[in-house]
């Protein structure tokens, strides 16, 4: 990541104190202020990564997207992107299921109770913990 | 995956699940509760990350419409949302998103909640009331939850039965008490979580069969 690269909600302004209006604005300019995503939106908890064939693809990579692919050296969920970025989480999933489903992002899948093979996994890893 | 995240070559290609999302299991567990009563400890004690903050606002998560200027009136609420993960394996991982439990901040509890494994509720008992509204909206939404009481050095301690009476719940809930700054007593509330899930998923599949 460049040091360059434009920071969102974290700035300060010039009294040193974080301007939370400002703030919200500048991390949804990442989304050109939309807040809802043109395609399916993905849960919070979907883990992404880079896609590796992204060379191959005739998809051009905006700066909002270069920023999200940056900072993915290794998966991570659309929560952790929004953290990470400092950007609010509407915007991550916006960004992030848009990149997805330009073929930019990887995602994996997300899993709910319905899966009882599943649930005892959990339960043995928790009690490992 | 968490020993995987070294940068792959740029024009490298796909090898597999080491550093792709591809073959990942992410599921939730919300973590609701009233300001104060130990989310962010609860989450800590047993994430293997230190707990991340993400925010939330209410005029983005409300607006049904695209329009920028919208996004940032004064009247807009934004709320933190701590949260953590757990890896189950080397495939499967667990995110814990610690939640407020007030009403005026219902309006992420659809994001968070919305496909998850189920709640935990981190209850005070000096604050009974705080649960009420996140106790209500779990059960309009069908989410499996327990109630964890958090041993607060000036909070009454009860019975299981009298929690559950306090908070007029039924005898299938499960209370437990906790202290959230221990990992063994985290891990004990989540645990009691995934086994009320087996419990209803065995339940239900009792009734199908009769």
């Amino acid at each position: 990541m460049t040091v360059q690269s434009g920071r969102g909600i974290g700035d300060v302004d010039a009294s040193g104190a974080p301007d939370v209006d400002d703030e919200l604005v500048r991390g949804f300019m990442l989304t050109r202020g939309r807040t809802r995503a043109t395609v399916q939106e993905l849960p919070i908890e979907t883990v992404v990564s880079v896609t590796m064939t992204l060379d191959a693809r005739p998809v051009a990579c905006r700066r909002e997207h270069q920023r999200v692919r940056d900072l993915l050296v290794g998966p991570m969920s659309i929560a952790e992107v929004s953290a990470h970025l400092m950007i609010p989480l509407r915007a991550a999933v916006v960004i992030a299921s848009e990149m997805v489903a330009a073929g930019l992002l990887t995602a994996g899948t997300t899993v709910d109770s319905s899966d009882i093979d599943l649930l005892y996994k959990i339960r043995t890893a928790l009690q490992l913990l | 995956m968490t020993t995987s995240h070294t940068p792959a070559a740029p024009a490298a290609p796909s090898t597999g699940f080491a550093v792709s999302a591809r073959t990942t299991q992410s599921a939730k567990i919300v973590i609701a509760g009233g300001f104060g009563v130990g989310k962010t400890t609860f989450v800590g004690a047993v994430s293997e990350i230190s707990p991340l903050s993400t925010e939330a606002s209410m005029t983005a998560a409300a607006a049904p419409h695209d329009d920028a200027s919208k996004v940032a009136t004064k009247t807009s609420t934004t709320v933190a949302m701590d949260f953590g993960r757990i890896a189950v394996g080397e495939e499967i991982v667990i995110y814990l998103f610690g939640t407020p439990g007030q009403r005026r901040f219902a309006f992420m509890w659809d994001q968070v909640s919305l496909g998850a494994l189920g709640a935990v509720i981190l209850v005070d008992t000096a604050r009974m009331a705080e649960s009420h509204a996140p106790i209500d909206y779990f059960e309009s939404k069908g989410l499996p939850f327990v109630i964890a009481t958090n041993g607060f050095e000036h909070s009454p301690v009860g019975t299981a039965e009298q929690v559950r009476e306090a908070l007029s719940l039924g005898s299938h809930v499960p209370v437990v008490q906790i202290d959230a700054r221990e990992r063994n007593s985290v891990k004990h509330a989540l645990i009691t979580l995934v086994e009320h899930l087996l419990v209803i998923k065995a339940t239900a599949a009792s009734h199908a069969m009769a």
